[in-house]
């Protein structure tokens, strides 16, 4: 099957992406599971050499989402098309394993916790140069050199690689697996909340050193974060995830200035700043209720039961993402018909 | 200083931990005090011995560590003044305390709530233990209290057991129980960081307004400086087991003085604010537990360490103005004779 | 390279102690960690003890423990003594027994004779023996000095057989018992507990039930069962090879439960899903990533389960259902000590049931130990 191929510019494009999991019916050896709708109906571009943000709380889907795209999970439906190191476009989401094996050293990923994503029964130079092993890229001193210069790369000491990972703090075994990420110069990195559980002195050492990278070696990021403010610092464009759906999509600034979604507008307001004086006199939209199951989303848009705004279309029809003003995509009825507070107000 | 007895005052306290690799100063020479009615942040990285200096108020701590020294004086209102530090952590008169005129939130309520009883039968606890209602009565407080904590439907909940709710209407339920009987100081260890940052906001404006209706004293333990900005009236900045800052929330955030403040709230990036290519960075690792550097516990860490002072000598806490202590060298040269050996 | 160098660590000295930490290895680092269970230590260095003297069984024991004395019979045990009744030092003796008979009861009493000195000697010639059926040997480590003379360190049985060389040479049989029936097990337990964890699902499913099925049967009327189906005239060994067998086909179900379990913890670990997407095979992971860090879950379970084994073979005969004379277990050992003239005569026929217990405590007090060492990564 052709694949149509990509614009020069861009690395990543995923169209309609879903992904459920469980729903098997009950058996006789089995109980019942529900289907739940992870990832439902998501689309966005990712540009070569940017950084994409992806937020969202707890259950919005911004982890399988970069899973998928990794193929760590069998996509339900959608497609998902990467741009490949020599020019051509391949499509991820059918791919078999065969198909992908090579593809894997185009594309890594950094995991959230330090501590269960390296293998603690492994020294840094296993961990570190199992990439290279797997493919065949490097062995023996060879390997032991290669290895060498990725931890001086992550700013941590070449003679360090007979040591296992018990011996560093999370903020080091985080540049640890940095290291095993770069091992086989990828042109794209998705970062799983890579600093959300790292001290805040820790964590800054940590993304300098990625945006560092990623000049040097033109990386392509994928951050994922449920943190506002590091988004905003890291990205060139942010997707706003909610319940398994994308809600917007913008250039950081324009979304941090004026949101198009009023779930975006809503977050950004519960952010708590570091600065008591504009907490106090800035009016924050209070949300109803917390945040649904995505085993049994609300029907209609599925924001409604929290939406300021909300009118009787969002309680039944389901919005789909449209670009409601030039390279501004939102997932609302009324997108662009609100004037929505931004965090620069 | 202060025009009012503090509510708790904490005077030069240090835990120890033992361990096999040696003993572990995880507070050391911790001064604070909560005013009645007040907030208190404090806030710290972990490791800094936040959570355990508070965790001595209701004498919670871990069965390795010790109270080595220092008193915790607490006056409840109409009684005498009780040095909590003194009292038998498993005795009858820091029971009395628990849950009566001190209460706790913690950041995972499940581990904070039983499994096996109802939401209700849980609120109504502290209530049958430290005041004479009958059952129906608790019950009916009981139910008072979720309306408090703006639980939806509290008829309901009353009977609903812990899993049966979501992670912020947990939190709400274990607020209700800490409040159940009206205590003087409420202690809420990271209540919000488990949250997501909506239920946070929600949970933040609660404590709030429970706060001013209640007129109860909050000490309020983060690593957050958002949060700590929008809920504290005074902040504690806590390193390698002491305060290294302290002083009025406004003044903190408008020109901190030590340079650990200082770094720590520059190496965190500001949503809507001045977009810079590089946060600043505190640089090195905290010191390692067991071998703390000599003199000043930041010195190793410090842009502004002078070698032979900081490297040296402990730091003195030097008075800055009204409720304002910083524990620097540099800040005690500037104000001269200003210091006080706290 | 990089502008970065934010994390200036001192020098690496590999011959310091630290450094010396940060390199150990897993198996360093739980040796490390078991070395601080001092009771899994003693108990180790008890079954060593144990498993070496039955190992060495004709070597060990003074005597042949068929060999039928009718002049000694149910003989009280010997105690060792160092010095005589002046407190003069001889060296390791034992007094003679006299052997006379009670008037009225006529039963046999024997009385220290403290001026009949039995010398003890290590390491000297006794009766012969073929170590293992294959070498011929007489040397034994102790026994009387004089060829003539017998000592009898714990007794004997009501046919006059040295209680000791039973107990040494059952605990051969019971002890192998043991770790041949946990190796059959192990297979059993090891595949099928894969096979569930790995591929989940339907195969999970039927798995599991078939284990709670087998979990549900009454062991011991299974047990008396399928023995009463075992012919009398088969010889000793076969039976001893069922009777293992047997309860290997139940006890698997624990082990499966156990692989099962770490399999699936394993399989959403973040570090086996990240090896994954380095494009590493499927053998690689299991090989490299899931197994080193099961095998020490695998060993503890397996230790915890070798007294059930133990248990179960003694039960077994002791019902008189399993091993039968003339093979000697310490479950045939307490299947003779069965009936109350024998207890209250001679009470040191009981010293089987000692064995047993120290060593079914022996392995849970180092199943315990290994089981907590088996993680030294612990957070």
């Amino acid at each position: 099957m052709p694949v149509e191929p990509l614009a020069p510019e861009t690395l990543f494009s995923v169209r309609g992406l879903s992904k459920h999991f469980g729903g098997t019916a009950a058996g006789w050896l089995q109980k019942a599971k529900p289907v739940v709708k992870a990832v439902n109906d998501v689309s966005f571009d990712i540009r070569k050499g940017e950084t994409f943000g992806l937020v969202g709380e707890s259950g919005s889907g911004k982890s399988t989402v970069a899973r998928l795209m990794l193929r760590a999970y069998d996509v339900t439906s959608g497609s998902i098309r990467f741009r490949s190191d020599d020019g051509a476009t391949v499509e991820l989401a059918q791919a078999t394993k065969q198909e992908l094996t090579p593809l894997r050293k185009q594309m890594q990923m950094i995991f959230q916790d330090p501590y269960s994503s390296l293998n603690p029964r492994m020294t840094l130079l296993e961990l570190v140069g199992e990439p290279l092993l797997v493919h065949g890229v490097a062995s023996g001193s060879e390997l032991e050199d290669r290895v060498a210069e990725l931890l001086k790369l992550v700013g941590l000491r070449p003679e360090f690689r007979s040591r296992y990972p018990h011996a560093f703090s999370g903020g080091q075994r985080q540049r640890i697996g940095i290291a095993r990420a770069l091992a086989l110069k990828p042109s794209f990195i998705a970062a799983d909340e890579a600093v959300s559980a790292l001290d805040v002195s820790v964590a800054a050492q940590n993304i300098n050193l990625m945006q560092d990278l990623q000049d040097q070696f033109g990386l392509t990021y994928l951050f994922i974060t449920h943190d506002l403010s590091m988004v905003q610092h890291i990205s060139n464009r942010i997707g706003v995830m909610y319940v398994g759906r994308l809600m917007e999509v913008a250039a950081t600034d324009s979304l941090f200035q004026e949101p198009l979604h009023p779930y975006t507008e809503a977050l950004l307001s519960a952010v708590p700043q570091p600065d008591p004086k504009r907490n106090r006199s800035r009016k924050r939209v209070a949300l109803r209720g917390e945040v649904p199951d995505a085993s049994r989303p609300p029907t209609g848009c599925a924001f409604h039961p929290r939406c300021p705004y909300a009118a009787d279309i969002c309680k039944t029809l389901e919005p789909e993402l449209k670009e409601a003003k030039p390279g501004r995509f939102a997932r609302c009825h009324f997108a662009g018909e609100f004037q929505l507070t931004g965090a620069y107000a | 200083m202060t025009d009012q007895t503090p509510l708790v005052e904490i005077r030069d306290l240090g835990v120890e931990f033992r361990r096999r690799e040696g003993v572990v100063r995880a507070v050391d020479g911790v001064s604070l005090h909560v005013n009645p009615g007040e907030v208190l942040g404090i806030v710290g990285e972990s490791g800094s011995g936040k959570s355990i200096s508070v965790r001595s108020i209701m004498q919670l701590l871990p069965q390795a560590a010790t109270l080595a020294r220092g008193s915790i004086l607490f006056h409840p209102p109409g009684q005498d003044e009780i040095d909590i530090a003194k009292l038998d952590r498993k005795g009858k008169a820091i029971r009395a305390l628990r849950g009566r005129h001190i209460g706790m939130i913690f950041q995972e309520p499940m581990t904070a709530l039983s499994p096996v009883h109802t939401i209700g039968k849980q609120v109504m606890t502290p209530l049958l233990l430290h005041t004479d209602l009958s059952k129906p009565a608790a019950r009916d407080r009981a139910r008072e209290l979720l309306q408090l904590v703006q639980m939806p439907r509290p008829d309901q909940m009353l009977d609903a057991y812990p899993h049966e709710l979501s992670g912020g209407m947990r939190q709400r339920a274990m607020i209700a129980m800490a409040l159940a009987c009206s205590p003087s100081l409420l202690i809420a260890d990271e209540p919000t960081t488990a949250l997501d940052v909506t239920t946070e906001a929600q949970i933040l404006d609660l404590l709030k307004s429970l706060q001013q209706r209640l007129g109860m004293a909050i000490i309020f333990i983060t690593h957050n400086f958002g949060v700590v900005a929008d809920i504290a009236d005074r902040i504690a900045v806590m390193y390698m087991g002491r305060v290294v800052e302290t002083g009025d929330v406004d003044a903190i955030f408008e020109s901190p003085r030590h340079p650990y403040t200082r770094a720590l709230m520059e190496s965190v990036p500001r949503l809507g604010g001045d977009k810079q290519r590089r946060l600043k960075t505190i640089p090195g690792m905290v010191p390692d537990p067991f071998e703390l550097p000599r003199g000043c516990s930041f010195h190793t860490r410090c842009s502004e360490a002078v070698a032979g002072t900081c490297d040296r000598l402990e730091a003195p806490n030097v008075a800055l103005g009204r409720n304002r202590f910083a524990r620097c060298h540099l800040l005690a040269e500037q104000t001269a004779g200003g210091t006080d050996a706290g | 390279m990089t502008a970065t160098s934010p994390t200036d660590t001192p020098a690496v000295d590999p011959r310091d102690a630290k450094e010396a930490l940060y390199r150990a290895t897993p198996r360093q680092l739980m040796w490390w960690r078991f070395r601080r269970h001092k009771l899994a230590l003693v108990s180790l260095c008890v079954l060593v003890f144990a498993y070496l003297t039955a190992g060495f069984a004709e070597f060990t024991a003074p005597y042949d423990p068929f060999e039928i004395t009718e002049t000694a019979t149910m003989r009280p045990p010997q105690p060792v003594h160092l010095f005589d009744a002046d407190w003069t030092f001889q060296g390791p003796f034992v007094y003679g027994l006299k052997r006379s008979r009670d008037l009225e009861t006529a039963a046999v009493i024997y009385t220290e004779d403290t001026d009949d000195i039995v010398p003890l000697r290590f390491f000297t010639a006794g009766p012969e023996y073929q170590l293992w059926g294959l070498i011929p040997g007489s040397l034994h480590l102790f026994g009387a000095e004089d060829p003539d003379a017998r000592i009898y360190v714990l007794g004997t049985d009501t046919l006059g057989r040295d209680l000791l060389s039973r107990l040494i040479h059952g605990g051969r049989t019971t002890l192998t018992i043991g770790i041949v029936g946990v190796a059959f097990s192990f297979l059993i337990g090891i595949t099928m507990g894969s096979i569930s964890g790995f591929y989940g699902g339907r195969i999970d499913s039927a798995i599991q039930r078939l284990m709670e099925f087998i979990r549900s049967i009454p062991t011991i009327p299974l047990w008396m069962g399928l023995a009463a189906a075992l012919p009398v005239e088969w010889d000793p060994l076969y039976v001893y090879f069922l009777i293992t067998v047997l309860l290997s086909l139940i006890n698997w179900t624990y082990l499966a439960r156990t692989v099962r379990g770490s399999f699936l913890s394993l399989r959403g670990e973040d570090y086996v899903l990240a090896a994954r997407l380095t494009g590493a095979s499927e053998s690689r992971i299991i090989i490299k990533h899931m197994l080193p860090a099961m095998t020490s879950y695998i060993i503890a379970a397996v230790t915890l389960s070798v007294p059930e084994m133990i248990l179960g073979e003694t039960a077994l005969s002791f019902l008189g259902l399993g091993l039968r004379p003339p093979v000697v277990s310490w479950g045939v050992l307490l299947q003779e000590a069965q009936n109350l003239r024998v207890i209250v005569q001679a009470p040191w026929l009981l010293l089987p049931g000692l064995a047993i217990v120290i060593i079914v405590l022996s392995f849970n007090f180092l199943g315990d130990g290994l089981r907590d060492a088996a993680d030294p990564y612990g957070r």
